[in-house]
């Protein structure tokens, strides 16, 4: 394993902002740490910088342990590379040099030739001699990219890397750096509050909230089987329908009884929570529920429909950008529920 | 997310950084500690006599300085700083900055140069006397060695600091609230009066604190005109009556006069933030003044920059042309490489100590370094003579133990290995002009986000090394003002000088000090020339970032 967190912990004073963190980065592998702000994310990146000691656990790069609590192996001894929120080029020096920052201790034509051949790589090779200030922020932060890489880190962390760019950049940066960080074989770890920026750059994703890791997974696992409450919620739309454990494989709902394996066992007639995701509910004159519109978002590429049951429960569903359904209307519904995710109800 | 207070923000270890930002904050304070440590020392029998027959003169006549300096600072200040900030009148623009040029003149310089014009054998009187065809004794003249001389002397050079502060004030308060105003039917006077006087109190405040913590300071002027005040006082008990305690104890009752003053500026300022404008820096339609009116603005612009710039430095010239052919010799040129010299040293110790004190915050940012920097920048307000006891006594006590226990131990006398050296000197202006220094380092510092740290570390550079490639180049603009201003600082500073110096050590401030003591004040001209055209870099230096922050400026910044 080229990363391994293995219990951490990281607070002040009586602040625990990191508890318990348990991962690992497969050579190669990017990881990507998920969360709304505030749940610590950017702490334990912070931690795997050598920027924040731990109070507990361990943190190993390629088997050397650099941080446990007492011992923090210096951020400059790490051989890590970082990419900041905003990038944190240095003002006073070119492109060129920026690049060229983490290889002063390189000979000159090895170092020319390292940031030339970078800067090939982040598709900047004109801006050598600009100065950052006169680069666009999707420019910069290919810059950033690319100092962080130059001296082969054997990990490279990005704090909230897109966050500081115009959205309509994001999703398309997040690919292009995704296919940078393969091409140069780089494990990395990424830190967001944005899923599709996680999913667009990540193999693996762990949903933080208030300190803990909530689930470690690639993006189908946490939209399909989310191991909480808060990971259903976090990770995509849906709602959670009330319903009646019947037997080992069926939950009874007010949108009908729905079949098929249950993540753990519930004894007959436990209450749970069902989680419905909006396309798991297929608007179909042949379905066995009858609702009302009672809200409807245009959204492009498809519609997505709020829909009341009859005894109050409501359902999300998306439906293509032809079905159009006036508010107020009634249609016939079922459910297509592939894994079933429940959770006890409170 | 980001980690928030005690953390160590360096990463790795802590190393060096935060013992040497405590130990050095800790040497800095010193000379304070020592000096109010006299407060708790029982007093001997010379203090004794002091309280009964000269304190009440000193506290009185610091006092009286203290409060006519105070109204003479917000009288010439108030008005100047509210016709350049929001009326128009010929020579606006030009007044804006020549209103600063006071504050080049030492207060002891501008006394030195009209005690030379206005004295009984001075150009005036005999003027008058050959005039009217009076003797000496035939007329009333005001004379000017008193304390009400000694109060329009600091009142003339010490006005800018409320002038500036005021202005500042003026220009930032919201607009909407003076337009307001305007809409409300009030004309210049009375916005004047009901909302920009009220609203500009605590700023007032910081700059009289400031015009008077440099009257407590004073040494040059009281002493020329014979008025008792506390340095006075401790210059007479150190070396008249050579009683180091009892200075050592009106040492620290005039420290108590400064905190008070820290403490009540301290207070004001934070009231400020609720009076602060929310306007920004739109242009303000400024108050045309046309006509008489307007010559009558210049007029009371000019005044001050007349009576408290161009005149004395015109007498000034005159002298020293006369005097600089036999005055300029070897001995003139070895006192101004001693000066330049020494400005130097003391304006690079200085900035060095600031980066250790300001970076070490920066690293280990917590109470601890915080309270560290606070005690070390204290030294602004604390007058040179307290400095300097401060600094001799603990001085003594070392170089005399040490002495004792090398007899002791080893037969030899090490003698003075600290006090009466340039060593003694340096550290006493660090101690005094610090405040310059970190605060420029730690307003730029504040400037560069962390990020900027964390990537060069996550580089490869070790703390020192971000400091040396990173911030340092960043910086270099701010700190280069810094060294200027602490130079500056340094060679304009008498009191301190006068104690701590080596003997036979002389400066061009200690030599305009020694000659005007010996009534040759022509002879005086040629080093305060020097010293007063010094002044004026850091005059420009603030001008320029007056020019900055006028509303309506290109690079407001």
């Amino acid at each position: 394993m080229l990363l391994e967190a293995q219990g951490v912990e990281i607070g002040y004073g009586a602040v625990t902002v990191v508890k318990g963190a348990q991962f690992t980065l497969a050579p190669g592998e990017i990881g990507c740490l998920l969360g709304p702000s505030g749940c610590g994310k950017t702490t334990l990146l912070r931690a795997v910088a050598g920027f924040e000691p731990l109070r507990a656990g361990r943190l190993r790069i390629a088997g050397e342990e650099v941080s446990r609590p007492g011992t923090t192996l210096a951020p400059e001894r790490r051989g890590v590379g970082m990419v900041f929120q905003e990038f944190a080029l240095f003002p006073h020096l070119s492109v060129a040099d920026n690049v060229g920052f983490g290889l002063r201790r390189r000979a000159a034509a090895e170092r020319r030739r390292r940031v030339t051949d970078l800067l090939e790589v982040v598709g900047l090779p004109h801006c050598a001699d600009a100065f950052p200030h006169q680069l666009s922020g999707g420019q910069q932060q290919r810059v950033a990219l690319a100092r962080a890489l130059a001296p082969c880190p054997r990990l490279l962390l990005l704090d909230e890397p897109f966050s500081s760019l115009d959205v309509a950049l994001r999703e398309g940066l997040a690919r292009e750096v995704r296919a940078i960080l393969k091409k140069e074989g780089m494990t990395a770890l990424l830190v967001t509050h944005d899923q599709q920026e996680a999913f667009a750059t990540a193999d693996s994703i762990g949903v933080m909230q208030a300190g803990c890791i909530e689930q470690w997974g690639d993006g189908p696992q946490l939209y399909h089987r989310p191991a909480s409450r808060f990971v259903a919620d976090f990770i995509g739309q849906g709602v959670l329908l009330p319903g009646t454990v019947l037997a080992e494989e069926a939950v009874e709902t007010a949108a009908g009884v729905v079949n098929g394996p249950l993540p753990a066992s519930y004894p007959p007639g436990t209450r749970v929570a069902l989680l419905v995701r909006p396309d798991e509910v297929i608007a179909d004159p042949q379905g066995g529920v009858s609702a009302q519109v009672e809200a409807c978002a245009f959204r492009g590429a498809d519609y997505l429909y709020t829909f009341r049951l009859a005894e109050g429960s409501k359902l999300l569903c998306t439906t293509s950008s032809y079905h159009h359904h006036p508010l107020g209307s009634t249609l016939k519904l079922r459910l297509n529920i592939r894994h079933l995710v429940v959770f006890p109800q409170d | 997310m980001p980690s928030e207070g005690q953390s160590w923000r360096g990463g790795g270890r802590p190393g060096i950084w935060p013992l040497a930002t405590g130990a050095t904050a800790l040497l800095l304070a010193l000379p304070v500690l020592t000096i109010a440590s006299f407060l708790f020392t029982p007093a001997g029998e010379v203090w004794h006599h002091l309280a009964q027959t000269r304190l009440p003169d000193y506290i009185a006549g610091s006092l009286w300085l203290m409060l006519g300096v105070g109204v003479g600072t917000l009288a010439i200040g108030i008005p100047s700083a509210w016709l350049t900030a929001v009326c128009d009148f010929p020579g606006r623009r030009l007044f804006e900055w020549a209103l600063l040029l006071p504050l080049a003149f030492p207060a002891y310089i501008i006394a030195y140069t009209y005690t030379g014009l206005l004295d009984v054998s001075g150009p005036l009187q005999e003027t008058l006397r050959e005039l009217t065809g009076w003797s000496y004794g035939d007329y009333w003249f005001p004379p000017v060695r008193t304390l009400p001389g000694a109060v329009v002397m600091l009142s003339l050079v010490l006005y800018p600091y409320v002038y500036l502060l005021a202005r500042a004030a003026f220009l930032d308060q919201s607009v909407a609230v003076l337009e307001a105003g305007r809409t409300l039917g009030s004309g210049p006077w009375r916005g004047f009066f009901t909302i920009a006087l009220p609203l500009a109190r605590p700023a007032l405040a910081t700059g009289l604190s400031l015009a008077l913590m440099e009257t407590l300071a004073d040494y040059g002027t009281v002493q020329f005109f014979g008025v008792d005040t506390f340095t006075t006082g401790i210059f007479r008990t150190w070396y008249g009556l050579g009683d180091a305690p009892a200075a050592a104890q009106l040492a620290a009752v005039l420290l108590g006069f400064v905190f008070t003053l820290l403490l009540v500026e301290r207070w004001s300022r934070r009231r400020a933030r609720y009076f602060h404008g929310a306007g920004g820096h739109r242009h303000f339609p400024r108050y045309q003044l046309g006509g008489l009116r307007g010559w009558a603005a210049t007029g009371a612009c000019l005044i001050p920059v007349a009576f408290g710039f161009l005149l004395p430095l015109l007498l000034l010239l005159r002298w020293a042309l006369r005097t600089a052919p036999q005055g300029v010799d070897g001995e003139f040129l070895q006192l101004m490489a001693n000066s330049f010299g020494l400005a130097s040293v003391a304006a690079l110790i200085t900035l060095l100590l600031a980066l250790l004190l300001g970076y070490g915050r920066r690293l280990a940012p917590g109470p601890v370094t915080r309270s560290a920097v606070r005690i070390a920048g204290m030294g602004y307000a604390i007058p040179g003579t307290v400095i300097a006891i401060g600094v001799i006594i603990p001085f003594a006590a070392f170089d005399n133990a040490l002495d004792a226990w090398a007899r002791d131990h080893w037969g030899i006398a090490t003698g003075l290995l600290l006090s009466g050296t340039l060593g003694a000197v340096l550290f006493a202006y660090a101690v005094r002009f610090l405040s310059v220094s970190l605060q420029a380092v730690e307003a730029g510092l504040g400037r560069i986000r962390p990020a900027m740290d964390d990537a060069a570390r996550s580089l490869g550079l070790t703390p020192g090394g971000v400091l040396a490639h990173i911030h340092l180049p960043l910086l270099r603009g701010t700190l280069l003002t810094a060294l200027l201003i602490v130079f500056v600082d340094v060679l304009k500073e008498l009191p301190a000088t006068l104690i701590l110096r080596p003997f036979n050590f002389n400066t061009l401030a200690v030599r305009t000090y020694e000659l005007a003591s010996d009534e040759r004040l022509a002879d005086a001209a040629p080093a305060a020339i020097a010293i007063v055209l010094a002044g004026i870099i850091p005059v420009i230096l603030l001008s320029r970032t007056i020019a900055r922050s006028r509303p309506g400026a290109a690079d407001a910044a």
